[in-house]
């Protein structure tokens, strides 16, 4: 692949991550798997990946596929959200 | 417990102590007729105890000694219990968001195609998402706008049953929206709500302020001409529905609720039919039990 079409082939993309309102921006070839951005987004911020969710558009992004499967385009924003468990309630207000 | 050690003296005194999780295993290492009287026990306790019923030990015993050699070996057969309480544990482990929609989409896809079109759902972060309120005013605007745009693009009002799990407070409830797009003075299809709470000691009132709120958003986003007044009236009902039996699994309570409803959902949800089969008797414990076990495999 020559150069300019391997740049072509990347692109920008934003993860906003819910608990902060902080962005942080990649720059990945469409055929990258969604396992990598995530990996690299949690080693970037601390984060245990299983304690978050990834959601693009409302979908839940599954990470064996890629971006291009996902339809993800350049300058899209994936947003992380800390998950959220229950098993009984506490009573607060 | 008692049972196994009972047995045991009567062979030898030297399997005692391994059972009860001595390190001392030196002793009985180097001959096979002493690994194979080991099996023995083990296999009782298999038996009699409920629990260790479930968990098949993770390797063979030829696979185990050629892992971990003769001493491993002996490390490997005490460990079934610990192996077993974990294994029961799990499944007694309150569901996160992500687990609840891995297991939930595995449920939505063992529907057929037909059943699936009158129905649709919203992810089960949403809800708590849109109610959130310890983060940045700016971004909490900006979510709730993208929440809406997001249930926008779910055509809930082409629906006829909108399936909504809430996770909020630490515990699961299910909101189930019924007939969204009839008119809001109809006669026969009349819209209104459900709430399955597997805890109703509770107070599931309490949600309801929320969920007006959250609907009347809907309602706006979607540019419906009804007024706010009537949407505020259409009627939330919180049928009297099996409860959980203690504090972990109101999680597995929505997913079998859900499978339940979408199984014998009515073709017209109306208030003279209600509360249908949503009964206090609805489904016994071991139906649930079976339910979340099958859910569990299809999962793995």
């Amino acid at each position: 692949m020559s150069k300019a079409s391997d740049q072509e082939n990347r692109i920008n993309i934003k993860c906003q991550y819910n608990e902060d309102g902080q962005r942080t921006f990649f720059r990945m070839r469409r055929n990258a798997k969604l396992q990598k951005l995530i990996d690299v987004f949690c080693t970037k911020r601390d984060i245990d990946p299983k304690a978050v969710d990834f959601i693009f558009d409302g979908q839940r992004v599954n990470k064996k596929k890629t971006l291009e499967q996902h339809g993800i385009e350049d300058n899209d924003e994936i947003e992380v959200f800390l998950r959220v468990g229950g098993g009984a309630a506490m009573l607060e207000s | 417990m008692s049972r196994t050690r009972k047995s045991n003296t009567n062979k030898k005194p030297t399997t005692v102590e391994i059972v009860l999780g001595s390190s001392d295993t030196d002793t009985v290492t180097d001959s096979d007729s002493d690994s194979s009287d080991l099996h023995s026990p083990i296999s009782e306790v298999k038996k009699s105890s409920m629990c260790l019923l479930e968990c098949p030990p993770r390797f063979t015993r030829r696979e185990r000694s050629k892992r971990f050699g003769q001493k491993e070996e002996l490390k490997e057969l005490m460990r079934p219990h610990k192996v077993a309480e974990r294994a029961v544990s799990r499944k007694r482990e309150k569901l996160d968001s992500g687990a609840f929609m891995r297991y939930f989409e595995n449920l939505w896809n063992s529907f057929s195609e037909d059943k699936r079109t009158s129905f649709a759902y919203l992810d089960c972060l949403w809800f708590s998402l849109y109610l959130q309120q310890n983060i940045h005013k700016e971004l909490k605007r900006d979510i709730k706008t993208k929440v809406l745009k997001w249930i926008k693009n779910k055509c809930i009002f082409s629906k006829k049953y909108v399936i909504v799990p809430i996770v909020c407070w630490s515990h699961w409830n299910l909101l189930i929206l019924c007939h969204f797009g009839e008119s809001l003075q109809s006669e026969t299809q009349r819209p209104c709500m459900l709430l399955l709470d597997s805890l109703q000691g509770a107070d599931p009132g309490r949600y309801e302020k929320y969920i007006r709120k959250f609907v009347l958003d809907i309602f706006m986003e979607e540019g419906r001409p009804e007024k706010k007044d009537l949407i505020y009236r259409i009627p939330l009902l919180v049928p009297e529905v099996p409860q959980q039996r203690d504090d972990v699994e109101c999680g597995n309570f929505v997913l079998y609720y859900i499978n339940l409803f979408m199984e014998g959902a009515p073709e017209n949800f109306s208030t003279e039919g209600y509360p249908y089969f949503m009964k206090k008797d609805w489904f016994s414990p071991k139906g649930l039990d079976y339910f979340c076990q099958k859910l569990y495999s299809s999962a793995t």
